[in-house]
């Protein structure tokens, strides 16, 4: 029967509602519709389609009525979930980079001998990863250095040399004449800076290397972020209608696990936020570049609390969403409620 | 309340109807005006369940098929007669205000400026 065709269309139409909302009325809409249709429709109207599916978007992004403090709930769920899907979109991005290459062998190919060396990696909480050495050598010239860097692949950068005269800080002790020499060099997303201070009798040579940015980074960060806007309101609304349902005594608790919830992840959410503005003032700059996740990483990134303080609010707001879902989670033992009906969805 | 919702509470008034009842009695109601889809009606019945001013009569199955019946509650029928009080109130107001409008005609025949031509005449002529 041509009605069963239409059916089908009209039930894959309706899974553009909430399962709640279908669970209610699917059954009862499928009627409606099938008693609307001309006799022999097989498929519904282009115009009907549209309709629908933009009326069930629509039931997504509403909030149960009456209740200021759903709406304060939406909004800042929304900006929350922005805020970490920029974050989740900027570290995505960082796993494409090229990775650092060994920095042990790349300091010896600048300072060319087996100098003593130290290294350390850096991360800040508004940067990649870096990754600075050093080295000691009076007798250190560019010339071999550029020569086995390009040996390498690198492609270098004019040398800059400058001139100055250090204070001795002893009166009758004359200054000290020293030379800076700087050049930088990048290869296949890698990036790289040289820079030496020499003196008569002393010669330290420093050693950058980041990874680039390699596109990916800023659409990376738009998408995240948009992604994360558009989920935030309906899953709020969700939250919010399984909240009403459920007995009072649970219902309060699990609305305030979420206000908590909400409150530990909004300061994390305000470092990301932060970063996603420097990440797009600082594209393209000749440093580590900007990103969104480093906020996690340990460091002073407000001035106060701890280094660990975002990462640890959002440890704490992590785990007392997912504690608020299991508890809007249905309890296996409850009785088979009346409006659930076998219906559509 | 907008008018959509107006004609759905007006066409529940009388007896309990199912979707498909309620989308043709707004259609007669409103003199092919406004035709509801299923989208909007199921929408509004939702949202005027949680405000408590309709509620499921009943459900029949109708060949195999599910039909909810919804009707008035006692808020929403005093919910309409509060919007059908103020509709009444502005439409009589609208027309008042129609009718202080200086038209062409004040009667068939007469328009407004002979007849304040006419009446200065009167007041201009011999004592």
């Amino acid at each position: 029967m041509s009605d069963a065709s239409l059916e089908r269309h009209y039930r894959r139409l309706l899974l553009a509602y909430p399962r709640r909302y279908r669970r209610h009325h699917g059954t009862d809409m499928v009627t409606t519709l099938l008693e609307m249709a001309e006799p022999g429709q097989t498929r519904p109207a282009r115009a009907d389609v549209r309709h629908l599916f933009a009326s069930g978007v629509r039931q997504r992004f509403r909030l149960p009525a009456g209740r200021p403090l759903t709406w304060a709930a939406a909004v800042l769920t929304t900006l929350i979930l922005g805020a970490f899907g920029a974050a989740t979109g900027s570290w995505l991005a960082t796993r494409t980079f090229t990775t650092l290459p060994d920095q042990t062998a790349l300091l010896h190919q600048v300072t060319g001998t087996d100098t003593e060396t130290s290294q350390l990696r850096d991360t800040t909480p508004w940067t990649g990863e870096a990754a600075y050495g050093s080295a000691q050598n009076p007798n250190w010239t560019a010339e071999p250095a550029r020569q086995a860097l390009t040996a390498a692949g690198w492609h270098l950068s004019p040398v800059t040399t400058r001139h100055s005269t250090t204070a001795s800080g002893y009166p009758g002790q004359p200054a000290t004449p020293g030379t800076e020499i700087r050049f930088d060099a990048h290869r296949d997303g890698l990036a790289l800076t040289v820079d030496a201070h020499l003196s008569p009798q002393h010669g330290t040579v420093h050693l950058s290397t980041w990874a680039q940015d390699n596109g990916t980074l800023l659409p990376a960060i738009v998408l995240g972020t948009l992604t994360g806007l558009l989920l935030g309101w309906p899953i709020t609304a969700a939250a919010a209608y399984r909240i009403r349902h459920l007995p009072t005594t649970r219902a309060r608790s699990t609305a305030a696990l979420s206000a908590l919830a909400i409150a530990a992840l909004a300061l994390p959410a305000v470092a990301f936020a932060g970063n996603v503005i420097r990440a797009f003032r600082h594209a393209g700059q000749p440093w580590p570049p900007s990103t969104v996740h480093s906020a996690l990483t340990s460091g002073a990134y407000y001035p106060f609390g701890p280094t660990w303080l975002n990462l640890g609010l959002t440890l704490l707001g992590l785990t007392l969403t997912a504690t608020t879902l299991a508890g809007l989670l249905p309890r296996p033992t409850a009785a088979p409620q009346p409006d659930q009906i076998p219906t559509v969805g | 309340m907008q008018e959509p919702t107006f004609l759905i509470l007006t066409a529940l008034a009388a007896q309990p109807l199912h979707g498909y009842g309620v989308i043709q009695s707004v259609t007669t109601l409103s003199d092919g005006d406004v035709n509801l889809r299923a989208g909007t009606l199921y929408g509004a019945l939702d949202r005027l369940t949680e405000q408590g001013l309709i509620e499921i009569d009943r459900e029949e199955a109708v060949d195999g098929r599910l039909r909810r019946y919804y009707r008035l509650s006692d808020s929403g029928a005093g919910a309409l007669s509060a919007q059908v009080d103020r509709l009444r109130r502005n439409a009589a107001a609208a027309e008042a205000q129609l009718r202080h409008r200086p038209t062409g005609e004040i009667l068939p025949g007469l328009t407004f400026e002979e007849l304040r031509a006419g009446l200065r005449g009167l007041q201009g002529g011999p004592a």
